[in-house]
């Protein structure tokens, strides 16, 4: 019995004790770090390159313009200060465009400019002399014919290599086309053609030992001679012969003594010419460097054109030749043999790991498993790529500055590719930098958190929430997020000014009441509107008349001191926006409009009777009313609850503002009434005691 | 008056711009007529630019804005390679002719002389190299030679007894 009543009577085990739930909210844990958000390439620029840019646009250097003459409709000193920078050659070109710029160009005051022209270009003077400042340009860089007067060009275009069309040759100080190139002949040819040549001619005669197409001629007797200037000088001689026997003297005097001053000409020439040479060969290179650059630079700026129209900048290019990202898989979209790799991989990690896994396996179907595995290894390998052409899985031709890749003679299979780089580029440094800005703004809200823990009782420190907790509520998650701060921003804007709507709607109307005006607008408003919402409901939204009433309508009938508003917790009184300011810090309400009372009738007649005694007008603003009686003390009449009159002397102006003291509150309390902080003011007057 | 105070200046279309006074005494024009009025908070007209131009001038100001100013003898430079122009320089003023142009009458009127000197840089560099029948069909040019001065003009090339 003793066993049965002992088994009547234990207590029954109590079941095991669930493990107490959590709220969420103490559940919480960190937020995961914020992965980079997958960048997801336009695969248009890589396959269709020539969407975006035509190379031949690149190439036009200049722009020829229609319509008017601009260049000679310039005033005459730019006219003029453009002339001073044209090269010899380009000034002989110029004064052959029209009879304007000839005159501009070919008179004897613009001698200077050809002379700095050519000094400019490094051209010496020339110690032989004979040739004037214009004839000296032709030389040294005119482009003409000095037979014909034709200008060659050659017709091979940009890809032949030739620097110039002219046969330009300063040993025998010609220029010549190519058909009167034929006029540069050896001597013995010359001699066979005009067999009445003097024999001293050859001595007189400019010769040169450099072929037409620049090679050497080794051989004296093989130097070309110019047959005019073969044929005058010829002339020259006899002419001299001639002189000579006029002179009753040999006539070979007369050749010797011309062939005398000739060699020295011709020693001067020879010397000219080793100096123009060799500053034409320095030119040239000059020039083609700044062709060069000039060329590069016009590509640069029609790059960075292109590339800033789809809003891309130099900072998105940075490093390029560093990337290994290029990827053909990504723009075939053909990942089977990676896929195989991976699962060999997965296998080869390890069965246990497979094991545990196994079980979740087998009741994934094959197609859910596939796409599962094939996410993973395409974020794993492929998360970064940037789809590119096969020839782009090699980082070589990528090492420098993405402008330069434009020269590369691949530039339209891989641009494409680039502007995807540039784009994936752009998106991590955004990405980045908005999480920079979170994160500080994270940081930020740690101090209000240190605040508000700090602030909180000891008993209740247990229950605080974590810092991580508490930047995941969502009304604190709102302010570190920066994207949201615009909405953020317009939301407190909206609410603060549908706050000073309603505050203007009620004090306007009360001001009213007591006979005083408004603004025309303002009155018009509130005649026209009853409530400052429509058919008086909040919930749909604001009044057209009253949402279209702006700051400087409101804040006049604000600035007023008989626009005093109640605080509807301490009952003081004060003006908008101090009463909002008050509000929140000193009761921590932030719903203004709820809290912000107009005064009750005594109180604003006895406002009105004050300003009317001290002939004050009706809608001074505060701050004139304190600047004249600021400092002074009033005596001020009160009703208590029973109607009788009690007169509080001497108060100070905040006093006179103020509601009940806390002695007063505490002493209506044991009287039972303590239903308003608010002080029945029927009557105020300035204390002459203390004026 | 201070070295940052901003200047207003209005354009030919009634349109304003406020810049640094740093920026806007660039211009020799601008500096001598704010030294004559003093400080004054009115817009300074310039009758002879227009917006879009005034906008390229002010772009080029800023950028050169700290540049000191050339000396004497810079100006009497005779470098070898006068019609270079810096980098910066070359890309800003590959705009089309229209602009140029107005760009180099802009630089005239305000008195901005290195502008002045990149705006005739390029136009020179524009004519660098070509035939006079392909200055003219890039400028517009007319050929008002008659058949007896084009013969003239070529004769006039011909070899001379000293060459």
């Amino acid at each position: 019995m003793a066993e049965t009543s002992e088994a009547v009577f234990q207590q029954p085990v109590p079941p095991a004790a669930a493990a107490y739930k959590l709220a969420p909210l103490f559940q919480h844990k960190d937020p995961p770090v914020e992965k980079y958000a997958p960048y997801k390439p336009n695969l248009d620029w890589v396959k269709q390159p020539e969407l975006w840019l035509d190379d031949w646009e690149l190439y036009r250097a200049d722009d020829v313009q229609e319509g008017k003459d601009r260049l000679s409709s310039l005033p005459a000193e730019i006219l003029l200060m453009i002339i001073s920078h044209l090269t010899p050659g380009s000034l002989v070109a110029v004064s052959r465009t029209s009879r304007f710029l000839r005159s501009l160009t070919c008179t004897k005051r613009a001698e200077p400019v050809w002379t700095a022209a050519r000094q400019r270009r490094g051209w010496p003077d020339l110690e032989a002399g004979g040739l004037n400042e214009v004839e000296s340009a032709k030389l040294v860089e005119g482009e003409f014919c000095c037979l014909c007067g034709e200008a060659e060009r050659c017709e091979k275009g940009d890809d032949c290599d030739c620097s110039d069309s002219v046969r330009r040759d300063f040993r025998v100080r010609t220029v010549l086309c190519s058909d009167c190139a034929a006029n540069l002949k050896p001597s013995e040819s010359i001699s066979a053609e005009y067999w009445y040549l003097h024999p001293l001619t050859f001595e007189c005669c400019l010769s040169t030992h450099t072929n037409s197409d620049g090679s050497r001629i080794m051989r004296k007797e093989n130097h070309l001679y110019f047959v005019p200037q073969v044929l005058k000088q010829s002339a020259a001689l006899y002419d001299a012969e001639a002189d000579a026997a006029g002179q009753d003297k040999l006539l070979s005097f007369g050749s010797e003594v011309y062939t005398i001053k000739r060699r020295a000409f011709l020693d001067a020439v020879k010397l000219d010419a080793y100096f123009l040479k060799a500053n034409a060969v320095t030119l040239r290179c000059d020039d083609e460097e700044e062709e060069e650059r000039m060329k590069k630079l016009r590509v640069e700026k029609r790059l960075d054109d292109k590339f800033s129209s789809l809003g891309l900048g130099p900072a998105d290019f940075a490093d390029i030749g560093k990337t290994k990202s290029w990827c053909m898989a990504c723009i075939e979209e053909d990942y089977d043999a990676d896929m195989k790799r991976w699962e060999d991989e997965q296998r080869a990690k390890g069965i246990s790991e497979e094991e545990e896994e196994a079980e979740a396996w087998e009741e994934e179907d094959e197609n859910t498993r596939w796409e599962r595995t094939f996410a993973e290894m395409l974020a794993a390998w492929h998360g970064d790529c940037i789809p590119a052409p096969c020839h782009l899985t090699e980082t070589s031709p990528f090492e420098g500055d993405h402008r330069e890749l434009w020269f590369h003679e691949d530039w339209p299979h891989y641009r494409g590719a680039i502007i995807e780089y540039a784009r994936r580029n752009q998106h991590k440094a955004r990405w980045q930098a908005a999480q920079d800005a979170r994160r500080r703004r994270k940081e930020e809200m740690e101090t209000l958190f240190v605040g508000l823990r700090t602030s909180c009782r000891e008993e209740h420190l247990g229950f605080f929430v974590a810092l991580s907790t508490f930047l995941d509520f969502p009304e604190v998650k709102a302010l570190w997020f920066p994207d949201n701060g615009v909405g953020i921003l317009s939301r407190i804007a909206k609410s603060d000014r549908l706050a000073t709507i309603q505050l203007f709607d009620r004090i306007a109307r009360s001001l009213l009441n007591d006979g005083q005006r408004l603004g025309d607008f303002a009155s018009f408003v509130l005649d026209g509107e009853p409530s400052p919402f429509v058919d008086s409901d909040r919930s749909k939204g604001l009044a057209p008349y009253h949402s279209a009433l702006s700051d400087d309508d409101m804040n006049p009938v604000f600035d007023r001191l008989a626009s005093l508003f109640r605080c509807g917790v301490c009952s003081a009184k004060l003006t908008f926006p101090a009463i909002a300011i008050h509000l929140v810090d000193e009761h921590g309400l932030t719903n203004v409009a709820a809290y912000a009372h107009v005064p009750i009738p005594s109180f604003r007649k006895a406002i009105k009777k004050l300003l009317e005694r001290r002939l004050l007008p009706a809608d001074i603003s505060p701050a004139r009313f304190k600047a004249y009686h600021g400092g002074a003390h009033f005596h001020v009449t009160m009703r208590t609850k029973t109607g009788n009159l009690e007169m509080s002397l001497n108060e100070t102006w905040a006093q006179v503002l103020s509601g009940k003291s806390l002695a007063e509150r505490h002493a209506a309390w044991h009287k039972l009434d303590y239903t308003s902080t608010d002080r029945d003011i029927a009557k105020i007057e300035l204390s002459y005691a203390c004026v | 008056m201070s070295s940052n105070q901003c200047v207003t200046l209005q354009t030919s279309d009634d349109e304003q711009f406020k810049v640094d006074r740093d920026v806007a005494n660039r211009s020799v024009l601008i500096r001598n007529m704010l030294e004559d009025v003093g400080e004054s908070e009115q817009a300074i007209p310039l009758p002879n630019v227009s917006a879009n131009v005034l906008k390229k001038v002010l772009e080029w100001c800023e950028h050169h804005k700290k540049d000191p100013e050339p000396l004497a003898e810079d100006l009497d430079d005779n470098r070898r390679k006068t019609t270079e122009i810096s980098d910066w320089d070359a890309k800003f003023i590959q705009v089309d002719q229209e602009m140029l142009f107005e760009i180099i009458l802009a630089a005239n009127y305000l008195d901005i002389k290195p502008l002045l000197d990149v705006g005739c840089k390029t136009v020179a560099n524009m004519i660098k190299g070509k035939q006079p029948e392909e200055i003219r069909k890039l400028f517009n040019i007319v050929n008002d030679f008659t058949p007896e001065e084009e013969a003239q003009i070529k004769k006039e090339n011909e070899w001379a007894e000293d060459r």
